[in-house]
Formats: structure tokens, sequence, C-alpha cells
């Protein structure tokens, strides 16, 4: 086993952090003992052909954290359904472009946040944190970072004509979304590090999106669809939230000031306990206005269901490293994901007021 | 070296059975850490009174929590004899435990190394936070070993760490990667030492025959038992939670499974003696010449806490 210890301070560091110190070798980054103040990286060194590897699309799906793509196009693809009346064939080729964008928008701000957590230190503390393609030396570092200055830029060449098409009303949205994306991971300073991170992802994952969409299709954003676009935003920031509480115990390790780590363990329980009964209040408020009584009420009973279960587990968490931790966040997960259904189902019988 | 911990003079005599209580404390224990100091101090021309201080630092660190730690799991026996809450009472047990650690304060201000002093409050607050952890882990089947890693390097790795790096402390003007390097060493030898230990738990390399099962009774799944249950079923776990002995457990967990997964986790721990050797090796282009025979002495120290034994 070959092992290379740098100092951060030493020239070759950054080769060795990026993958570009050799072409046929990889630096795998060997977890450290202690996290604190390390000025010493550790390196495992291994010949790239040697690796055990899955098949490209597999890594690439991985890296770009395939699994969370729901978080980000199901609000879209829900407005897109809820404006149908509204959708024309001629809108279709931008519609198709946003969808695009969106994607690639996505697959770019989770490659970033990888890149820069592997600098930061944050991913090879916690194996639970990341896609771990760098850490497990599936993709270099700088390979990586390319990716996602690639994807963002086939992003913003995407949303070109659509903001061409809507330039005011468009052009802030795109400026907001471009501004969360690069700043919320951004050299490990960014939003994501001083416990603001959700209020950028409860605007873009919700009500931006829910009035990009209102935008292209010519439509107005109703009161009933920004409160839809705000269960969806509640949601992804409650899944955030639940995804930092997992990690509570390293994030406080490495000073990452996520809102969870500043709040602590206790609090941060708590925290989340309310934001479940805050949903449930959402999910019945929107049953009650958006949907027919009947099913309505199966939709809350199923939502209030799956919430109720969350709770359950989240009582039986005493510890930062309890193993009970480590699925919430996959919980959290299905619980958007349900609710979109629903609500594409409610749509789907014109159920919908 | 041969060095005096204990000393009833250190101690005020007006205070009912405390010194008892230390004596039978003291009296028993291998004193492994604070002959390590000893090891490392010799090779830095330490003086003598500073060797003392450490050694006996380090060990009132550790038996402090010992005494707690008795407490904390109602411990009945502690190197063969009456725990000290179960004999005395377990008011004494934690006043005793505070008062070494005070003691540590008062020694190492005196001393007047405020590095030291600072360092040494490190490690006990991690020493703490590590115990503190690990308590609310109880009845937790499903912790996993990275994360059962973070508790041991807070509680187990933070003593030797230190043990590693105070004399270098004592000494002074040494660079932050040295500090660096020996608080990998000290922790990855922490490491080995408690897996070695959970080891024992499950009666694997037993050689001093000492009880085993206990973590697994007490509701605790340690690092090779976390290893062990990965993967495995609601119902296996829930078998786990009933196990008395090694019979049951071979009932549960068939031979051949048992000694493969123990094959893979020493396979993994293997791993750490390499990376402990190849820190070693960066540790010795960073030391002067005259102090590199250190790392002679320290070479085969993760083989001894590992396999407990060195490996040829």
């Amino acid at each position: 086993m070959e092992l290379k210890t740098i100092s951060r301070i030493d020239p070759l560091i950054k080769a060795y952090l990026t993958g570009s110190f050799s072409k046929d070798h990889v630096a795998l980054p060997v977890r450290p003992m202690h996290a604190r103040d390390m000025n010493l990286v550790t390196f495992k060194i291994v010949l790239s052909q040697n690796l055990q590897k899955p098949n490209m699309l597999l890594i690439l799906l991985k890296a770009f954290r395939i699994d969370l793509l729901g978080l980000t196009i199901m609000p879209f693809l829900a407005s897109l359904l809820y404006f149908f009346g509204s959708l024309t064939p001629e809108k279709l080729p931008l519609v198709g472009l946003a969808l695009v964008s969106m994607v690639l928008v996505h697959c770019s701000v989770f490659s970033f946040n990888d890149y820069f957590d592997h600098f930061k230190g944050g991913d090879r503390m916690n194996p639970n944190s990341g896609s771990q393609v760098i850490q497990q030396g599936w993709l270099r570092a700088q390979t990586v970072f390319r990716l996602s200055l690639g994807l963002l830029l086939f992003a913003v060449l995407s949303a070109v004509p659509i903001v061409a098409a809507f330039p005011l009303k468009l052009l802030p949205v795109a400026a907001v979304v471009m501004a969360s994306s690069v700043g919320y991971s951004l050299l490990g300073q960014g939003f994501k590090y001083r416990g603001i991170g959700e209020f950028f992802v409860f605007i873009c994952f919700g009500p931006l999106i829910f009035y990009g969409t209102s935008v292209l299709l010519g439509t107005s954003l109703t009161l009933n669809a920004l409160f839809v676009s705000i269960v969806f935003a509640w949601m992804t920031v409650f899944y955030q939230q639940v995804k930092n509480f997992e990690n509570i115990y390293v994030d406080s390790q490495l000073r990452i000031g996520t809102f969870i780590s500043r709040i602590g363990f206790d609090n941060a329980k708590v925290i989340l306990q309310l934001q479940s009964i805050v949903l449930c209040a959402l999910f019945a408020v929107f049953a009650y206005k958006l949907f027919a009584v009947d099913l309505g009420v199966v939709s809350l009973l199923l939502l209030g269901g799956m919430v109720f279960i969350f709770l359950r587990k989240l009582k039986t968490v005493d510890s930062p490293m309890s193993g009970r931790l480590l699925n919430l966040s996959r919980y959290a997960l299905l619980l958007h994901h349900a609710f979109f259904v629903l609500l594409v189902a409610q749509l789907y019988f014109g159920a919908v007021k | 070296m041969n060095i005096k911990i204990f000393d009833k003079k250190d101690f005020p005599s007006y205070l009912p059975k405390l010194n008892a209580l230390y004596d039978d404390l003291f009296s028993g224990g291998k004193g492994f850490r604070s002959k390590l100091i000893d090891r490392v101090s010799s090779h830095l021309k330490l003086p003598s009174k500073s060797v003392h201080l450490m050694a006996q630092t380090i060990e009132f660190i550790h038996n402090a929590s010992l005494l707690h730690d008795d407490l904390i799991d109602r411990s009945h026996l502690r190197r063969n004899k009456t725990t000290a809450w179960l004999k005395y009472t377990p008011e004494y047990a934690v006043l005793a435990g505070d008062y070494l650690l005070a003691r540590v304060m008062v020694n190492l201000s005196r001393h007047g190394n405020l590095e030291l002093l600072q360092y040494t409050s490190e490690i006990i607050s991690d020493l703490l936070e590590g115990e503190w952890i690990q308590d609310s882990l109880v009845e937790d089947w499903n912790v996993q070993l990275n994360q059962l890693d973070q508790v041991h390097r807070l509680k187990t790795a933070s003593l030797f760490k230190w043990c590693i790096r105070a004399p270098f402390i004592c000494k002074g003007g040494y660079k932050k990667d040295v500090h660096d390097l020996l608080e990998e060493l000290g922790a990855i030898l922490g490491l080995l030492f408690q897996r070695s230990d959970d080891l024992l738990d499950y009666d694997v390399r037993n050689y001093e025959n000492k009880a085993i099962l206990g973590d697994l009774k007490s509701g605790y799944v340690n690092s090779f038992g976390s290893f062990l249950m990965a993967g495995m079923g609601a119902t296996t776990i829930e078998g786990f939670k009933k196990v008395e002995n090694m019979d049951q457990l071979r009932e549960l967990v068939d031979e051949e499974y048992f000694n493969s997964r123990l094959e893979e986790f020493d396979e993994m721990n293997v791993a750490h003696i390499e990376l402990y050797k190849h820190h070693l090796q960066t540790l010795s282009d960073l030391l002067p010449e005259e102090e590199r025979p250190l790392i002679n002495d320290l070479k085969n120290l993760p083989d001894l806490m590992y396999w407990r034994k060195i490996k040829k």
C-alpha cells in the first residue's frame, strides 16, 4: 500500500487533492483520525486501472445525485400539471429547455458541493456525506470541477432563450438561481456554511419554480399555486435539515455552521418535530382548499400517517452517533415524493380547485 | 524508570476513605500509559520531574475515567477487585474521580507550561464527550462502525494521543506538522487498542481469559459487534440481544461467517497498522537526528496493541 502525506502549505497539495498529480494513479484521501486543524493530508496512491469501479454511467449518476433529482424536477413537473390548461404546443420547446436547464443546474450544484466538501475534508470524515465518487477514486476532483462548470455553462445556455423570451420577469429569477447555485457551497464559505442555506433552498425549490412556469406559460401565479409551491419548498428544506441533522456531529467537528449544527442536537430535534407538525398543517390546508373532499381526506391520512411514522423514528434518536439517524433523510425524501404523486393523481382526476 | 503514580502525601489525609480508595485503584493497574510517556520522554532527554508529572497526569486522568465508567456501567469488578462505587459509595467514586482531575489541573498549572495545560484540558474534554456519546448509544443496535470510531477517537484515542504528544509539548520547539503526526499516531494506537479490547469481548485472542460478552449483555454494540451485525436482518439482531454465551452466539451466527468477518476486521486493522508505520516514517524525517531512535521504540506498538503480541 503506497501512502503519501503532504502538508496543506506544500504547493503539491493541490495537485493531489484535484488528482492532477498523475495520469495513471489516483490519490484516495485517507480519513484522518481527527478533524480539527490538520495541516497534513494523507493519500493512498493507487493505480487507476486497479481500482474496482462501476461503469461510467453509474458513476456519473451517483456524482450528479440523481437519487435527489426528484427534489428539483418534481416541483417543476407539478407546476406544469397545475398550469396545464395554459400549456400550448408552441410553448413546448421553451418548457423542454427549462427542464433541461433545471436538470443541468441540479447536476452542477451537487458536483460543486462534492468538490468543495472534498477540499474542506467533510466527505473524508463522513462516508455518508456527498456522493463519495472522489473519495472512492472513481472520478478525480478536477474532473468533477470541470463537469460542474461545464454543466453550469450548458444550463445557462439552455436558459438563455427562456430568459430572452421574458427578460423583465425571468432575469431576476435566473440571477437568484445562479447566485444560489454558485453561492451555496462556494469555496467552503457559502450559504450552507453560514446557517442560511435553507432560505435559498426554500426560494429556489418551490416559489421560483412555480413563478417561472407561470411566466413561461403566460398565466398568473394564483394564491393556490403559490401555496402548493410553498409546500414543495418546505418539504425540500425539511429534507435538507434532516440530512444536516444526520451529519450534525461531523459538521460541528469541521465547524460547518449549518443552521442545524448551530442550534445543537436537542434544539434540532425540536425544530424537526415542529417542522413535521407544520407540514401536517400544510397538508391539511392543502387537502381542504385544493382537493375534492374524499380525495383530500385520503391524501391527508396518507401524508399525515407518513409524518407520524417519521416522528416516531425521530423520537428513537438519542445520540448524534445513533444508527437510527442514518436513514431519516431517505424517509424525508419519500415524503416529498409521496406528496408529488398524490398531487399528480389529484390533478389527473381533475379534482384540484 | 519506576514511576510511583500515587503517593498518600499528595492527597489530604483528613478526607475520610480517599487515600484508601486511591490505594485500591492505583495498586492494580499495568501503568501502560505512564510507561509509554517514559519511553517517549527518554528520547527527548526530559528532566525526570517533568516525566513524573506527565506519567502521573495521564494515570490520574485514566483512573478518574475508570472510576466514573464503573459507576455508569454499574460494574462490580475492576482489576479483580470490587469497584470503588460499590466498596465505598457512588458519591465517593464520583468525587474521587473529580478530585483526580482537579489534581491534574493543579499540578500542571504549577508546572507552568500553558500549552501542556491547554492540551490536557482539551483531551479531558474529548474524553468526557466520548463518554457522554457512548452512554447515549446503549441499546442502539443499528450503530455503524464509522460512528463508533468517532466515539473511540474521543474516548480511548485521546489518552494515547496525549501520551505520544505531551512529551513533545513539554520540550517545545516542534513544528505543527510534527504535532499533527503525533496526534495521528496516538489516535491510531488508541483505535487499535479499543478494537482489540472489543474483540476480547467476543473471546478473540483472549489470552488472559477475561470475562466476555459484557458489552453485548449490557446493550452496547462495540466495534466488532457492529461490524459483525452489519447487513443483518432485524430477527438476527433481536437474537443478539438475548445472547448469554459464545455457544448461543455461534448458533445465531455460524462459525464460518464469524471467522470470515473476523478476517475482514483484521484486514481493516492491518491497514491502520500500515498507516501508522507510514506516519512514523514521515515523523522520522521531521525529527532531529538525535531523537530518531524514538521511532524504533514506537514501531512495534500497534502490533502489540492489536494482536496483543509483536508480530514477526
